[in-house]
């Protein structure tokens, strides 16, 4: 199921981040002139990617549901969709200053994704032999 | 529990013996034939169980599981390739359901086929650290070497002397996570 109770949290999760990126960027870079569009605009874009997130790693699963490669693939596109898009929003239609931050955006959402997910496996894997341990 | 019972004379008192000490009587017009190896009188009978002298002792376990429930505890009684076999529940990798039929799969391939339902066994094999992951595998959590977080929050695990992993669904990680302490 694409749509569960998980998924409408990491919805309401990318329109927080959305809302607070927009405010963050007209508030540094447009003297906190905020227009009501930007904010609207971010929001879509931040639903925008949230529902192809929802779908492409969906999709992965189904087609290699024990592989992790593929999702990480699809997180990379997600990320550079999100930030390409992200800086077009706000018109910034430098390439080098869009390849800059895509750059960057891919480096620290990956670092992330593979750190927390290293400590999660972890976490499980030492409560799993712990659970072992109790039983014998 | 009445058994025929086709066996040599140099064999038959003692078995006559054990069956007796198991509470399982003869009886030339049961449908149950205990037959030893080479003798294969089999007219009329609906479950045939040949032996041979060497397995005389898992006979008599087999027997006894059948004729005491409650010495059940602690193993479980499969089917394979015709043959019936008590197997112990720690040994069981995983039990899974296939087309109404239920079956204990051991960390060396091999699967036998049981008579309860996958629900009943969920039941009574909990507190023997059993987890059912999905909605045709329950699996001894013992036998689990480990376990890999994939993308959205699914989990898939891997069990000791399988090379595939298995799925535990979305619906049941919540519980699963709670059940290690998570």
């Amino acid at each position: 199921m694409i749509f569960t109770k998980d998924g409408l949290i990491r919805l309401l999760v990318t329109i927080i981040i959305s809302v607070f990126i927009c405010v963050l960027i007209t508030a540094i870079f447009f003297a906190g002139q905020m227009e009501a569009l930007f904010l609207i605009k971010s929001v879509i874009l931040g639903c925008a990617i949230w529902f192809i997130a929802e779908l492409s790693f969906d999709f992965i699963d189904k087609l290699w549901p024990h592989k992790i490669f593929p999702s990480y693939a699809a997180l990379c596109i997600i990320i550079l969709a999100g930030t390409t898009g992200g800086l077009l929003l706000f018109e910034v239609n430098s390439f080098a200053a869009i390849l800059i931050a895509d750059a960057i955006a891919l480096f620290c959402g990956l670092a992330i994704a593979i750190v927390n997910r290293k400590i999660y496996e972890k976490k499980l894997n030492s409560h799993l032999k712990e659970f072992k341990d109790k039983k014998d | 529990m009445k058994v025929r019972l086709i066996t040599t004379d140099k064999n038959r008192n003692s078995i006559v013996d054990i069956l007796s000490a198991n509470s399982i009587d003869l009886d030339d017009e049961s449908n149950i034939l205990l037959a030893e190896r080479g003798c294969i009188d089999t007219r009329g009978c609906d479950l045939k169980i040949e032996f041979s002298e060497e397995g005389i002792d898992e006979l008599i376990n087999i027997l006894s599981l059948i004729g005491n429930e409650t010495k059940l505890k602690g193993m479980i009684l499969g089917k394979f390739n015709e043959t019936y076999k008590p197997i112990k529940i720690a040994d069981i990798s995983y039990f899974n359901a296939l087309n109404n039929d239920t079956y204990a799969n051991l960390a060396d391939g091999k699967s036998y086929l049981v008579k309860k339902k996958l629900y009943q066994l969920e039941d009574e094999l909990i507190g023997d650290g059993f987890f059912r992951i999905n909605k045709s595998e329950l699996v001894n959590m013992k036998k689990i070497s480990l376990i890999t977080p994939m993308f959205k929050g699914k989990l898939i695990i891997n069990l000791e002397g399988y090379k595939a992993p298995f799925d535990i669904s979305r619906s049941f990680t919540k519980a699963f996570k709670e059940r290690l302490g998570f």
